[in-house]
C-alpha cells in the first residue's frame, strides 16, 4: 500500500518534470506527457520490486530542440536529505558528459554544504533544486497563475525600443519566484504574463527577471 | 506686475547637478562675514545699540525697520542676511550626525584609524567603493557589509592593537570596551588599561577596583575628532563617506555657524527696557558663556571635574540648538520650555517645507463663510460685493475690450464692475481691475456678484466639497494670468467634475430637498393645472435660458379642467420641444422609481421651486405614535423582556447550552443581543406600517433624501438598545452599570436597553446610557478623523509621482512601469457609459436612430413617390433592424469618437487619483466601523 503511495507521488512528479522540460524548449515526447500511472508502475516497478531504488531509473537527460547540443539532466537522489557528495557525484557525471544543466529533485532537504556549493557553481553549471512536495503538481496549471512566455534576446530589444526603456524601469519578478524557477529563468532575462483582465479582457506586461 | 511667461534665459553658466555633503569648519568660516564672540546682546548705552561681535552685530543683517544691514547697507527688506560663526572652546558631538559617529567608530581602530579589515577584504571592498556608478542602494549595502565585519575585528590589522566593542552609554558618551569582544584578548586589554594607570593607581587607592577588571575607555569628541582626521581618503569611502563631499572629522562641531538676523529677529518692547529676543539668539549667548567659561578654567587650571562638567554642558546647549527634543538628555538638563531648534523650525505640518515652501499664503485670495443657495446653477458661485471690489485681475487693453475698459475705469474703484488701478508699462497699458463677472473662483465656480457677505453656491455640490453649512468657511483664488485661468476653468470646473474618477459613480447629485420635492411631485395621485405647470416651467429657465420656448405636454385629464401629471413636469424638463430624444425614454424608468439622477441637475432648479410653493415640515405629531403603535410595541417588548428573563434563568440554571467557541457568559451576552435586537426591529416595523403615507419623516426616508426606517421608530417607537464599543453597556460600577441597578443584573434595562421613544421621553438611567453611547461616535470621529488623515498623507506621498505617459504607460518619476496600459484599457473610469464600457451601444443606437427619425420619414416620404429611388436613398433601411446607411455611418463615428474622448490623457496624475480613491473610503470605514460592529466585513471598492 505504501508502495503504491509512493509510487503515485513519483508517477506526478515525473509528469510535472515532464511537463517542465517541455515548457523550458527541451524535447519530450508525447508518449512520455502523457504516460498513464499504470504505464508508468509497469515501465520502472515490473523489474524492480524494490521500490526504494526506483529514483535512481528516474533520471533522465534531455535535449534543447533548437540546440541538442544543448542538455538538461534531471536527477532524483536516493536519500532524503541531499549532502554534498551526492552534488559532487553529479557534478563530476555532468563534467564528463559536457552538460552545464541540470535539475535535482530533492525528498526532503539538503545539508547547508550542498546549497552551498549549487551557489558556488553557478556560473559555470547551474544545477536548480526543487522538492518533490513542490512538484507533486504544476503550479503552472493552476487558474490564478497567468501565462508566462519567456521571451527572446531580440523581442527583448523590441520591447526595450517599443517604450524607450531601459532594463531597470522594467517591473520586476524574482528569481527565486515559483514560476520563474519552474521556466529555470536568470537574471536579466525578459517573460511576457498575459493575464486575464476584469476591464480589458486580457492584459500583457512584461517582467525582468532580478 | 502681470506674471510673465516663464523663459529659459541664456546665461552663461548652466546647473549640472548638485550635490549634498558635510558643512566643514572651513566653509562655516568662508561663508561667514564675522567672528562672534561677545556673550552681550546690547550694549550698556540708553540707545540699546547691538555689541560689536555679539550675536546681535548689524554685520549680520537687521531685523528692524529703520536700521539698515552694516555689510550690504540695505534695509530690513532688501538685505538677504549674512553669516556669522562663532568657535567652540571644546569640539562636541552633533546630535544629528551622532549615529554615524558611532558607526565610523565601530569600522576604524581606535589607535591607528585604519578601517578594520584584513588587507584581502580591505582591497576587495575598496575596488567595489571606488566605482563611481555605484547605486544608492549597492553602497549602503556595502557600508553595511564593512560594519559588520569590522565590529568582529578585535585586532587592528594595520597596527595590532586591540579592539573592543564601541557603544554608547548615557547621552553622548561613547565608550570603547576592550575587553569585551574577544575573551582570550581581554586580559590583555585589562593588564594594558592597568599598566597605562598605574601612576594614577598608586596616588589614589580607590581607584584600584575600578581597574581591575575593566579596561573601559570614553570616546570624547576631542579624541574621536583626532581619530576621525586620521583617517586616509580611502578609508573614508569605505564607512560610506566621500572625501569630497565631506570628511568624518566635520562630523564634529568645532565652529558653529550663526544664522542672519532676519531669521531670528528681536522684537523691542515699548518701553526702553528690554527686549524680546528670539530662541536662537538665546541659546547661541548661552553657547557663547559656557564656551567662555572653558577657555577661563583652562587657563586658570581649574579641577578637571569642573572642565568636563562644562564641556557636557557644552554638549546639551548646542544639541538643543540643533535640536530641542534631543531625546536620552540626562534629568534636570531638559529645558523647562521647548525652544525652536533647527530641526524644529524644519519639521512637522507648519516647518519650512511643508508650512512655507510646498504651500504658503498667497495674494489675489480671499476666505469668508459659505451657505447655500438653491436658485445659483451648479457651476457658478455668489461673492459678495465688497469680496469683488477688492479682489483684482490685470487686464490687458486691447482693441476688443478697450471701450469697455474705459467704461470701468471711468467707474472707479467704488462702483461694482470697475477698475482699482490702471498701470502704464511703456506702450502697453494694463490695468487692474476689480473684475467681478469674470473672476474664477477656487474651486471651479463662476463668480456671480451678489450682495451679503457670504459665499453661497448650489447645496449639490457639497459633496465634491465635503462642505456643509455649519459655519464652514471657503477660500477663493483669483489666478492672475489667461493660461492659469484657462486651466482652472477647464480643469476644476464643477461640470467636469460631476463624477468620481474612482468608480465612475456621480458625485453631483441631487440632495435632501430637491429628492423631496421630486418625489412629491412625481407621486401618483399629483395633477396640477395649467398655472401651476406653467409656473413650473418657467422656474426652469435662468437668465441665459429664458428664451427657449417649452412646449406643453398634452394634459393628461382634459375634462371638466385641463390636469397635468408630475411627471409630465419632469418630461417637460427633459426635452423642453415636443421631440421625444431617446434618452428621455431611458429616464422614464428612472423616475418611475421614483428616483431623480444627476446630469439633469444643473437645470433643475425645479425642485426648490416645488418646495417653496409647497412647504415640507415635521411637528409633533407626525411622531406621535397611534395607540396600535404603543400597544404593539408594549407586547413586544414585554414578550422580549420575558425570553431574556428566561434566558437568564437558563444561565443561573446552567440550562443554557453554549454556543460553539463561546463561554457560558458570551452565549447569554449573544442570546440577549439577538432577542433585543429583534425587538427594535420589529417595533420599528409596526410603526412603519401604522404611519400615514403623507408622514414627513415616512417620506423623507421613503424617497432617501435624509433618514432612514431606524430614525423613524427611534423616534416613535423605541430607541433600542446602547452600545459601546460593539457590547452593551458595561460595568462602570461594581459588577453593574448604574448604581440604580442590582449587581449581576443582566437584565435590558440594567445593560442599557431604551425601551421609551424620544417622543415618550428617556428614563434617567437610559439617558445616561444614551449619553454613554452618543459619546463613542463623538471620540471616535474626533480620533479617526486625525489617523486616516496620516493614513492618506502616507499614500498620496508613495503614490504621487506616477502619471500617465504619452505611451498610454503609468510610471513614476524615474521611468519605471507601473502599468503598461492604465487600468489594463487605457480609459478613464469617468467617462464610462455602461459598467466598464466607454460605450452603451444599444444607448447609443435607439439615439442615433431617434436623432434621425425624422429626417428618415422625411426621406422615406419623398423616396416612396419615386419607388426606384427607394433601394438607393442613403436613409433606406439597409438591415433588418431598420437602420439606415447614415444611421450606420453616423453610429460607427461616434463611437469611435466616443472611445477617442475615452481615452486617459497623457499627463494624468493617476497615482493621485489613485491614493485618494483608497484613502477616501478608508476615511468613511473607520468612522463608520462602529455601525458596522458584528459584521464581519465592508466592501471599500
Amino acid at each position: 500500500m505504501e508502495d503504491e503511495e509512493e509510487a503515485y507521488k513519483l508517477w506526478r512528479i515525473r509528469k510535472t518534470v515532464m511537463q517542465m522540460c517541455h515548457d523550458r524548449g527541451y524535447m519530450v515526447s508525447q508518449e512520455e506527457l502523457d504516460q498513464t500511472f499504470d504505464q508508468f508502475h509497469e515501465q520502472f516497478y515490473s523489474e524492480m520490486s524494490e521500490s526504494s531504488q526506483v529514483r535512481g531509473l528516474l533520471s533522465m537527460l534531455v535535449h534543447h530542440i533548437d540546440d541538442p547540443t544543448e542538455q538538461l539532466f534531471v536527477f532524483f537522489p536516493d536519500e532524503p536529505k541531499v549532502g554534498i557528495n551526492t552534488i559532487k557525484k553529479y557534478c563530476q557525471r555532468m563534467q564528463r558528459e559536457n552538460i552545464n544543466r541540470a535539475i535535482i529533485i530533492i525528498q526532503s532537504g539538503m545539508t547547508p554544504t550542498a546549497k552551498q556549493s549549487l551557489i558556488d557553481m553557478a556560473p559555470k553549471y547551474t544545477l536548480e533544486s526543487f522538492m518533490e512536495s513542490e512538484l507533486m503538481i504544476n503550479i503552472t496549471e493552476h487558474h490564478l497563475v497567468p501565462k508566462h512566455i519567456v521571451m527572446s534576446p531580440e523581442e527583448k530589444a523590441e520591447l526595450l525600443a517599443r517604450y524607450k526603456l531601459k532594463e531597470h524601469q522594467l517591473p520586476r519578478i524574482q528569481v527565486g519566484d515559483p514560476v520563474a524557477r519552474y521556466y529555470g529563468l536568470k537574471r536579466g532575462q525578459f517573460v511576457r504574463i498575459i493575464r486575464p483582465s476584469e476591464t480589458a479582457g486580457r492584459y500583457i506586461t512584461y517582467r525582468l527577471v532580478s | 506686475m502681470v506674471k510673465e511667461q516663464f523663459k529659459d534665459l541664456d546665461v552663461a553658466k548652466k546647473l549640472s547637478h548638485v550635490t549634498f555633503g558635510l558643512f566643514s569648519s572651513n566653509d562655516v568660516q568662508r561663508q561667514a562675514h564675522i567672528r562672534v564672540v561677545s556673550k552681550n546682546l546690547y550694549g550698556e548705552d540708553t540707545q540699546r545699540s547691538p555689541v560689536s561681535y555679539g550675536v546681535l552685530d548689524r554685520r549680520m543683517g537687521t531685523s528692524s525697520k529703520n536700521k539698515s544691514c552694516e555689510t550690504c547697507r540695505k534695509g530690513l527688506a532688501d538685505c538677504v542676511g549674512h553669516y556669522g560663526y562663532l568657535d567652540l572652546a571644546l569640539p562636541v558631538f552633533h546630535c544629528g550626525f551622532y549615529k554615524a559617529t558611532i558607526t565610523i567608530l565601530q569600522c576604524i581602530c581606535k589607535k591607528c584609524s585604519r578601517v578594520l579589515l584584513s588587507p584581502a577584504d580591505y582591497d576587495q571592498n575598496l575596488q567595489i567603493a571606488t566605482r563611481t556608478r555605484l547605486g544608492l542602494q549597492s553602497r549602503k549595502a556595502l557600508q553595511k557589509k564593512v560594519h559588520e565585519k569590522c565590529r568582529k575585528m578585535a585586532v587592528c590589522p594595520s597596527c595590532g592593537a586591540i579592539n573592543g566593542i564601541v557603544k554608547k552609554a548615557g547621552s553622548f558618551k561613547i565608550i570603547h570596551e576592550k575587553h569585551r569582544l574577544n575573551k582570550k584578548l581581554s586580559s590583555i586589554a585589562i593588564s594594558q588599561t592597568q599598566d597605562l594607570l598605574q601612576d594614577a593607581v598608586e596616588s589614589n587607592k580607590d581607584l584600584e577596583n575600578f581597574v581591575a577588571s575593566k579596561s573601559q575607555e570614553i570616546l570624547n569628541p576631542l579624541l574621536v575628532l583626532k581619530l576621525f582626521s586620521g583617517m586616509s581618503d580611502e578609508d573614508c569611502l569605505l564607512v560610506g563617506m566621500k572625501p569630497n563631499n565631506g570628511r568624518p572629522e566635520d562630523l564634529i562641531i568645532e565652529r558653529l555657524l550663526v544664522p542672519p538676523l532676519c531669521i531670528r529677529p528681536s522684537v523691542m518692547t515699548d518701553s526702553q527696557m528690554g527686549s524680546n529676543e528670539d530662541d536662537l539668539t538665546m541659546k547661541l549667548t548661552e553657547i557663547i558663556l559656557i564656551s567662555d567659561y572653558i577657555n577661563r578654567s583652562r587657563q586658570n587650571g581649574a579641577k578637571i571635574q569642573i572642565l568636563m562638567e562644562l564641556w557636557d554642558n557644552l554638549q546639551i546647549h548646542v544639541s538643543l540648538y540643533i535640536n530641542s527634543e534631543t531625546s536620552g538628555l540626562p534629568y534636570g538638563s531638559q529645558p523647562n520650555r521647548p525652544i525652536r531648534g533647527f530641526c524644529q523650525r524644519l519639521k512637522g505640518k507648519s516647518g519650512r517645507f511643508r508650512g512655507n515652501l510646498s504651500g504658503k499664503r498667497v495674494d489675489y485670495s480671499t476666505r469668508t463663510v459659505i451657505s447655500p443657495d438653491p436658485n445659483l446653477r451648479i457651476d457658478e458661485v455668489a461673492i459678495p460685493y465688497p469680496v469683488a471690489m477688492t479682489l483684482t485681475y490685470p487686464q490687458k487693453v486691447c482693441r476688443a475690450n478697450i471701450r469697455f475698459l474705459k467704461k470701468l475705469i471711468l467707474n472707479g474703484a467704488d462702483k461694482h464692475p470697475g477698475a482699482n488701478f490702471v498701470m502704464e508699462e511703456k506702450t502697453k497699458l494694463r490695468k487692474y481691475l476689480k473684475y467681478g463677472n469674470r473672476g474664477k473662483i477656487a474651486k471651479d465656480l463662476k463668480a456671480k456678484i451678489m450682495p451679503n457677505r457670504t459665499f453661497r453656491f448650489n447645496e449639490c455640490v457639497c459633496t465634491p466639497f465635503n462642505a456643509d453649512f455649519d459655519g464652514d468657511e471657503m477660500n477663493i483664488h483669483l489666478p492672475q494670468t489667461e493660461e492659469a485661468r484657462a486651466e482652472a476653468l477647464v480643469l476644476m470646473q464643477s461640470k467636469s467634475n460631476m463624477v468620481t474618477p474612482r468608480s465612475g459613480e456621480p458625485l453631483i447629485a441631487a440632495i435632501q430637498d430637491f429628492i423631496t420635492g421630486a418625489y412629491l411631485l412625481t407621486q401618483k395621485d399629483v395633477f396640477l393645472d395649467r398655472a401651476k405647470v406653467s409656473q413650473f416651467c418657467s422656474s426652469m429657465l435662468d437668465s441665459r435660458t429664458a428664451s427657449t420656448e417649452i412646449d406643453l405636454p398634452v394634459p393628461s385629464i382634459i375634462k371638466p379642467v385641463q390636469l397635468w401629471t408630475g411627471k409630465q413636469v419632469i418630461s417637460a424638463l427633459l426635452s423642453p420641444l415636443d421631440v421625444v430624444f431617446a434618452f428621455c425614454v431611458l429616464l422614464d424608468v428612472v423616475f418611475h422609481n421614483g428616483e431623480h439622477i444627476c446630469g439633469v441637475l444643473d437645470k433643475s432648479t425645479l425642485g426648490s421651486g416645488s418646495r417653496s410653493n409647497r412647504g415640507f415640515s415635521i411637528g409633533i405629531s407626525d411622531v406621535t405614535p397611534e395607540i396600535n403603535v404603543i400597544n404593539g410595541k408594549r407586547e413586544l417588548v414585554k414578550n422580549g423582556y420575558d425570553k431574556c428573563d428566561q434566558h437568564i434563568q437558563d444561565f443561573k440554571d446552567g440550562r443554557l447550552h453554549n454556543q460553539p467557541g463561546f463561554t457560558a457568559d458570551e452565549t447569554l451576552e449573544a442570546v440577549i443581543l439577538r432577542e433585543l435586537s429583534v425587538i427594535r426591529e420589529d417595533a420599528g416595523k409596526i410603526c412603519l406600517k401604522e404611519l400615514h403615507p403623507s408622514n414627513a419623516p415616512l417620506t423623507m426616508a421613503l424617497c432617501g433624501s435624509k433618514g432612514s426606517n431606524i430614525n423613524i421608530s427611534q423616534m416613535i417607537s423605541c430607541v433600542g438598545q446602547q452600545a459601546v464599543s460593539g457590547r452593551r453597556i458595561p460595568n462602570g460600577f461594581e459588577n453593574r452599570a448604574l448604581p440604580y441597578f442590582d449587581r449581576d443584573s443582566k437584565v435590558p434595562a440594567a445593560k442599557g436597553f431604551v425601551e421609551n421613544s424620544f417622543y415618550s421621553g428617556l428614563e434617567p438611567t437610559e439617558f445616561f446610557f444614551h449619553t454613554m453611547a452618543g459619546r463613542e461616535g463623538l471620540v471616535d470621529t474626533a480620533v479617526k478623523t486625525a489617523e486616516t488623515g496620516y493614513l492618506q498623507r502616507r499614500l498620496i506621498k508613495s503614490l504621487e509621482d506616477l502619471a500617465i505617459r504619452y505611451d498610454t504607460t503609468v510610471r513614476n518619476s524615474v521611468g519605471g512601469i507601473v502599468q503598461f496600459k492604465y487600468g489594463h484599457d487605457g480609459l478613464d473610469p469617468s467617462l464610462m457609459e455602461s459598467k466598464d464600457q466607454p460605450i452603451d451601444y444599444n444607448h447609443l443606437l435607439y439615439h442615433i436612430k431617434a436623432v434621425s427619425y425624422f429626417l428618415r420619414n422625411y426621406i422615406n416620404r419623398i423616396a416612396s413617390k419615386q419607388p426606384q429611388n427607394r433601394k438607393y436613398g442613403p436613409h433606406t433601411p439597409i438591415l433588418d433592424h431598420h437602420i439606415t446607411e447614415i444611421q450606420l455611418k453616423q453610429f460607427i463615428q461616434s463611437c469611435g469618437n466616443k472611445y477617442v474622448r475615452a481615452k486617459i490623457e497623457p499627463g494624468t496624475a493617476v497615482g493621485a487619483i489613485a491614493a485618494q480613491s483608497i484613502g477616501e473610503p478608508g476615511t468613511q470605514m473607520t468612522l463608520k466601523t462602529f455601525h458596522f460592529a458584528g459584521v464581519a466585513a465592508m466592501n471599500i471598492l
